[in-house]
């Protein structure tokens, strides 16, 4: 829950509305007035204010005044007359007894306490009432409409039907949408939003000499094919999940296998796996619908897509069991709100949602489903997820029984070498003791000591023993969701305290959230993730698809046409292009869920392909470029970062997928439970592969990538469907000083040795920017390859400069400042 | 943290057009401007310094965090009764907190120390910090604090960011978001030696949230590495003379402003510029201020520089002396280690000594360099300890003892710009377990520390997800009596 900035449109604990559980009902005929006065101005003022000392817990002086029967034993009120009732007394500070002690309440709260007690003293039978009254006509929640493209003036301007609904809305505005991109700015603008890569200098020429008009479509289908495409949105998809390679709110604790969830969504991207069947694998997991391999066992696929449910920041040292369980629910409710509906469903944890047509009961209906299904196991072991062991192939089992049998055998070394270690210790440690008056034997003997731990491969207090006997070989195992074998119903919890339960409410779906059918049953003895799933990706849900196609769309555009693409409520924005995202959305449906075919019709779009450049006139009436008359210059994010100097250095190991995290001696701290070290180091071949590849901690990043802590990457405990971009000056220190800058900039510059020097700056700017050299760069080198000679060999002449290769460092220091400039980090 | 594509207020914008052609030499002439003592266009930069809401002492704020929880039944807070029936069974209600089968056989256990009564208000101060007692003239104590949870995640969120359950901006935020900073090579929060890990440490706790990055603290250090080996990372280029980074940096401005020229102002480019201009002077100017060694031999002694148990504690005051007097806004420095679950008697004794005599040395630099005016200090920790011992079934002997934590009642304290000298405020039981009188909640306390700024704690607001958001919620009362 920590992070979470979206929530905070759920009410602080203390003034929420709750059920309460033992109402009586004081006056058979209430007026609704009074009611709506008493929920809205007394009771929260009563749990906010009194609830904790004489609320459900606590009853000091044995009052308590959170439930009627309370209010009525307590005595302090006395029905119409205020200055007879000692509670009114009390917070009016009036006499001895001041309530609450710690400071007297606003007046305006004083004052509805004493209006109530006049009025009569109104207690509403049953539940608070639900305050969400509008919200089912909100817009999001209406069927998908099937706009036709709207008529426009200019009709040579379009190209697709997305350009008719852009335009219309230009037209209306009267803004003139800019020039179109000029081919290397569209090609690496393309190339960076499908691949998070560059264009190679042949693709640069062949899009350029390509003449033909099916030119761009060539492009774009080339690069949706490309492994890059499955590594850079299945990332995206990362961002709206809790995945990490480590579980835990403090420690790291290792989850060794979590990569499979990671492949698993790169997989389902590269193949285009339809949304609504890579949304029922995810919830769903092996009940879903969906083929099952050849001995009716479940596939990795099905198993690992629950990667999405059971990955989270769960707090695993909790002591209280239960309460974790309900805050772990807790998130995987949020997830599927926010992430896939767009709607903040964890405010309905504590009472009916105060904006969005979520009651507390559909809350805990959601949570029963959640509840009956199984994502932690009870021991401390990978952090307490539920592991599930993949199914058994005679390769595998060979395979494991083999690194079984050489682990035992390295374990059966090592445990001998302790002994003798062990033994030696303390025959020397006991001569250190007796040689106390002898100072150069003393220091011999520690001397002795201390090879000694060398030879016996102890490094420091990371015991190699422990840590062998950690790494025991094990079959293949997923981190996945199952079916619990009992499901049950969630109970209420009384502000969310597991302590303090209600009724039960059944298993179900949200009522207030219509597919035009009556909602499902749950099955008799299953969770109800199967229905929930199926509900979801039905292809009427008004939700999903605008949710999806909204977040394709802020990737391709840099914004949404919501710009909260977490927030489909009524505090979300507003749509600024209804009928386009309603077009999209019914379309992707059409076109079966297919992620490919809905990023090609954007990228074929003639809005796409715009310049960026401001224009005064539009800035007047459009600034922000909210009806998308130009494109938007956006930095890139820093996996892209990192990726493109990478690729640009020629340094970048495009091997995909596999185990990545840095499992040695080093790096694991064996104190159960075993966790990775804050100083980890990640191995030498995993250095170079792609961003997406390397192990992501929960806390902050590896110290090898530390340009993920300083470029906003998004905080794994968090649902991010739109990362920030912030410029702040430790990210320049880092552009100017980092040894990763450093190294790539000479890997790049030795990589132009030998060329002239016009020649070196087309190659570069080529490979770094994707277009032809101008004339002011190559003087501008010049200039600067010259100078810079020229002060560093005064420098040198000092002696204050190490002896170096002098034209490697100059040109070293050429390419640096081409990474480390706006050209090179936007994309225009 | 959303920094939304292109969000320039509009009469920035305007005021830039109207300048026509490129931004880049426009931001240069700012900042050279301001190189030159000139103001520049106070708007292009969002940590320019801001008025407050009305008119106050304090200008910036050291916040002295320690993390853990400080027993202030050893310190501070002198019964005369739990002495006088330490080791006997605990005579008050202690709630749920206990395993009622073992009730019988807890015990209260007796301060530590021995109490004085010091100063001219007569408070009694225990003999752990023998330099800080002599102060206690100058300072403003606040007995009655409370919290609202007795876990250390908990508490620290609540005191760090006005809030338990949610992900909150830091207090340090919203005071740099208020006010700004005074020195434009320096950021206007700095947090030094913070934990980071663990269940009691995080980034969150110095970080903007949802307000503009540019407010989050900026880290030096972490709580587990001697400050004296702590940087700020990528602090300039060791293989690279300064003027040889120039010219450097020249070639990546010269790129960024031709970038401009080219394709169009943009204000995230223009932002991008700044800052390597920020980041290149923080080169120059961050270390200096950082660099505890070019104190002089006297003032390094005055806050135990040198000696092994003082040394950590005196150069993270010193150092947070040296960013007040270059204007930084708000500075933090944690001193963690406080939570003396067992061998209190040793543990405390060590603690106390860690920061005693830096403590005082640090107000007495202060003081003498006129800081103290407009400076506000600020020392606690998240909640208080238990006047019984940790150890509930009564096996633990003396000299294992400990206290367990305790949100009912602790003492804190403030001094400088603003808060009455020789203040006692607050009361607890005869025990010290609970507050009773003059209680001050954390929220009241964030109220109050704003208003020794000039801030509203009611005004200080800002609009996020469609609602107006403030430090102390819908919380907190400014605590009149401590005012000068």
């Amino acid at each position: 829950m920590k992070y979470d900035a979206h929530m905070i449109d759920r009410l602080v604990p203390k003034v929420r509305l709750a059920i309460f559980l033992s109402v009586v009902e004081l006056s058979r005929a209430q007026p609704a007035a009074q009611i709506d006065f008493f929920e809205s101005k007394v009771r929260p003022v009563l749990l906010a204010r009194c609830s904790t000392c004489h609320g459900e817990k606590v009853q000091m002086g044995n009052k308590q005044f959170t439930t009627s029967e309370g209010m009525h034993a307590s005595g302090a009120v006395v029905a119409g007359d205020p200055s007879a009732s000692s509670l009114v007394k009390a917070v009016r500070y009036d006499g001895k007894l001041k309530m609450p002690p710690a400071a007297k309440l606003p007046e305006a709260e004083i004052a509805a306490l004493e209006k109530w007690v006049r009025d009569g003293a109104v207690w509403p039978a049953g539940s608070p009432k639900v305050a969400s009254t509008g919200a089912a006509g909100h817009w999001s929640l209406k069927p998908v409409k099937q706009p036709s493209p709207p008529a426009i003036k200019n009709a040579q301007w379009p190209r697709t039907d997305i350009d008719r609904f852009i335009l219309s809305k230009l037209e209306e505005k009267k803004l003139s949408p800019a020039i179109d991109a000029d081919k290397h700015t569209l090609l690496r603008r393309l190339t960076l939003d499908l691949t998070g890569l560059l264009p190679t200098a042949n693709e640069i020429s062949q899009f350029v000499e390509d003449n033909s008009p099916k030119a761009l479509e060539t492009v774009v289908d080339r690069l949706l094919a490309s492994p890059a495409y499955g590594e850079r949105w299945g990332r995206h998809w990362l961002d709206v999940t809790y995945w990490a390679d480590t579980t835990g709110v403090g420690r790291r604790i290792p989850l060794p296998s979590a990569w499979r969830y990671r492949d698993y969504v790169i997989r389902s991207y590269a193949t285009d796996k339809p949304y609504n069947q890579f949304l029922r694998e995810q919830i769903a997991g092996p009940t879903a619908r969906k083929p099952k391999d050849k001995e009716g066992e479940p596939s990795e696929d099905a198993l690992a897509a629950t990667g999405f449910l059971v990955l989270g920041p769960w707090a695993w040292f909790s002591l209280d069991r239960e309460q974790m369980r309900v805050d772990v629910v807790d998130l995987q409710v949020d997830l599927i709100g926010r992430t896939v509906m767009g709607l903040t469903m964890g405010c309905a944890r504590c009472h009916d949602h105060k904006f969005d047509p979520i009651t507390n009961k559909d809350y805990y209906a959601m949570a029963g489903i959640f509840m009956s299904t199984k994502t932690t196991s009870r021991t401390n072991l990978e952090g307490g997820v539920n592991l599930v062991r993949l199914p058994e192939t005679t390769t595998s089992a060979r395979e494991h029984a083999e690194a079984l049998a050489a682990w035992e055998k390295h374990v059966a070394e090592v445990e001998a070498a302790d002994k003798v270690f062990k033994k030696e210790q303390e025959a020397v440690n006991k001569r250190i003791k007796e040689l106390k008056n002898d100072p150069v034997a003393l220091k011999e003997a520690q001397a002795e000591l201390a090879l000694l731990k060398k030879k016996t491969e102890f490094a420091g207090d990371r015991q190699i023993l422990p840590f062998t006997k950690y790494m025991r070989p094990k079959q293949p195992e997923v981190y996945a969701a199952e079916e619990m074998e009992y499901p049950e119903d969630a109970r209420i919890a009384f502000r969310g305290d597991a302590h303090q339960l209600g009724e039960f409410v059944p298993r179900g779906l949200p009522s207030a959230i219509s597919n035009g059918k009556p909602l499902p049953e749950i099955r008799k003895g299953a969770s109800g993730r199967k229905e929930l799933a199926e509900w979801l990706t039905e292809p009427t849900h008004p939700l999903t698809a605008r949710v999806y196609v909204n977040r394709v769309w802020h990737h391709m555009y840099g914004r949404g046409i919501v710009a909260s693409t977490e927030n489909f409520g009524t505090r979300g924005e507003l749509p600024t292009h209804p009928e386009l995202l309603d077009f999209l959305a019914t379309r992707f449906v059409e076109q079966g869920w297919s992620t490919k075919k809905l990023i090609r019709e954007i990228a074929l779009s003639r809005v796409y392909q715009l310049a960026s450049k401001p224009n005064p006139q539009n800035d007047e009436i459009d600034a922000e470029n909210q009806l998308l008359w130009r494109s938007n210059r956006r930095r890139l994010e820093a996996e892209a970062i990192r990726d493109v100097v990478l690729q640009a250095s020629g340094h970048l190991d495009i091997k995909s997928g596999g185990p990545t995290l840095p499992l040695t001696a080093q790096n694991i701290h064996t104190i159960a439970p075993f966790f990775l070290e804050d100083d980890s180091r990640i191995t030498p071949e995993v250095k170079y592969r792609r961003t997406v590849y390397q192990p992501i901690m929960r806390n902050s990043q590896m110290d090898d990538i530390d340009i993920l802590n300083l470029f906003d990457f998004k905080d794994p405990d968090q649902i991010v469907g739109d990362r920030s971009s912030t410029t702040v000056p430790t990210q320049m220190l880092y552009l100017m000083n980092s040894p990763f800058l450093k190294d790539e900039s000479r890997r790049m510059a030795e990589s132009t040795r030998g060329l002239n020097d016009q020649n070196r700056v087309s190659k570069i700017i080529l490979e770094t920017l994707n277009r032809p050299s101008s004339q002011r760069d190559f003087d501008q080198a010049r200039q600067f390859v010259s100078d810079f000679r020229a002060a560093y060999e005064k420098q040198a002449s000092k002696q204050s400069v190490q002896t170096v290769d002098l034209d490697v460092e100059v040109w070293a220091r050429y390419c640096h400042a081409i990474f480390a400039s706006s050209e090179f980090l936007y994309r225009r | 943290m959303k920094h939304p594509i292109n969000s320039l207020p509009h009469d920035r914008r305007g005021f830039l057009r109207s300048l026509g052609g490129g931004f880049g030499s426009l931001a240069f002439a700012a900042l050279a401007a301001s190189e030159q003592g000139i103001a520049g266009p106070a708007s292009l930069d969002p940590l320019a310094p801001k008025k407050p809401h009305f008119p106050a002492k304090a200008k910036r704020v050291i916040f002295l965090w320690m993390q853990g929880g400080v027993s202030q039944s050893d310190l501070f807070d002198c019964k005369p009764r739990l002495k006088k029936e330490g080791g006997e069974q605990i005579p008050f209600n202690i709630g749920d907190s206990i395993d009622p089968s073992t009730i019988n056989k807890a015990r209260l256990l007796p301060p530590i120390s021995d109490f004085k009564q010091i100063g001219q208000n007569g408070m009694w101060v225990s003999d752990l910090m023998p330099h800080l007692s002599k102060k206690v003239d100058e300072l403003c104590f606040l007995r009655g604090m409370v919290s609202d949870s007795p876990v250390h995640p908990a508490a620290i969120r609540l005191f760090q960011t006005g809030s338990i359950q949610f992900v909150r901006p830091s207090m340090g935020s919203w005071i740099t978001y208020g006010l700004g900073t005074e020195n434009k090579n320096l950021p206007g929060y700095m947090v030094i030696s913070p934990m980071l890990y663990g269940d009691d440490g995080s980034p969150l706790h110095y970080s903007n949230v949802f307000l503009p990055a540019i407010y989050q603290g900026t880290r030096i250090g972490d709580a587990r590495t001697p400050v004296k080996n702590s940087k700020i990372g990528h602090m300039g280029d060791p293989s690279l003379p300064a003027d040889l980074q120039r010219q450097h940096l020249d070639l990546i401005q010269a790129r960024n402003r031709m970038d401009l020229e080219e394709s169009g102002t943009d204000p995230n480019v223009e932002g991008l510029i700044q800052s390597y201009e920020l980041a290149y002077r923080m080169q120059a100017q961050a270390p200096e201020v950082f660099d505890v060694s070019k104190e002089s031999e006297a003032t390094r002694e005055l806050y135990g520089i040198g000696d092994d148990a003082t040394d950590n504690f005196g150069r993270k005051c010193l150092m947070a002396r040296r960013m007040a007097e270059a204007g930084v806004r708000f500075i933090q420095v944690t001193d963690n280690g406080w939570d003396h679950h067992t061998k209190i008697a040793t543990g405390m004794r060590k603690s106390t000594k860690g920061i005693d005599k830096p403590l005082a040395g640090l107000l007495t630099d202060l003081k003498a360099r006129g800081l103290l005016d407009d400076t506000l200090v600020i020392w606690s920790g998240e909640f208080g300890r238990t006047p019984y011992d940790h150890v509930m079934d009564g096996t633990s002997g003396v000299a294992d003892a400990g206290r367990n934590h305790n949100p009912h009642c602790w003492t804190m304290f403030m001094a400088g710009a603003g808060v009455k000298q020789g203040m006692v405020f607050g009361e607890t039981d005869e025990y010290g377990y609970k507050a009773v009188n003059d209680k001050v909640h954390v929220h009241d306390l964030h109220a109050t520390i704003l208003h020794l700024l000039g801030l509203d704690h009611q005004k200080l607001t800002y609009r996020y997800n469609g609602r107006d958001f403030r430090l102390t919620d819908v919380y907190g009362n400014v605590v009149k009596q401590i005012l000068a």
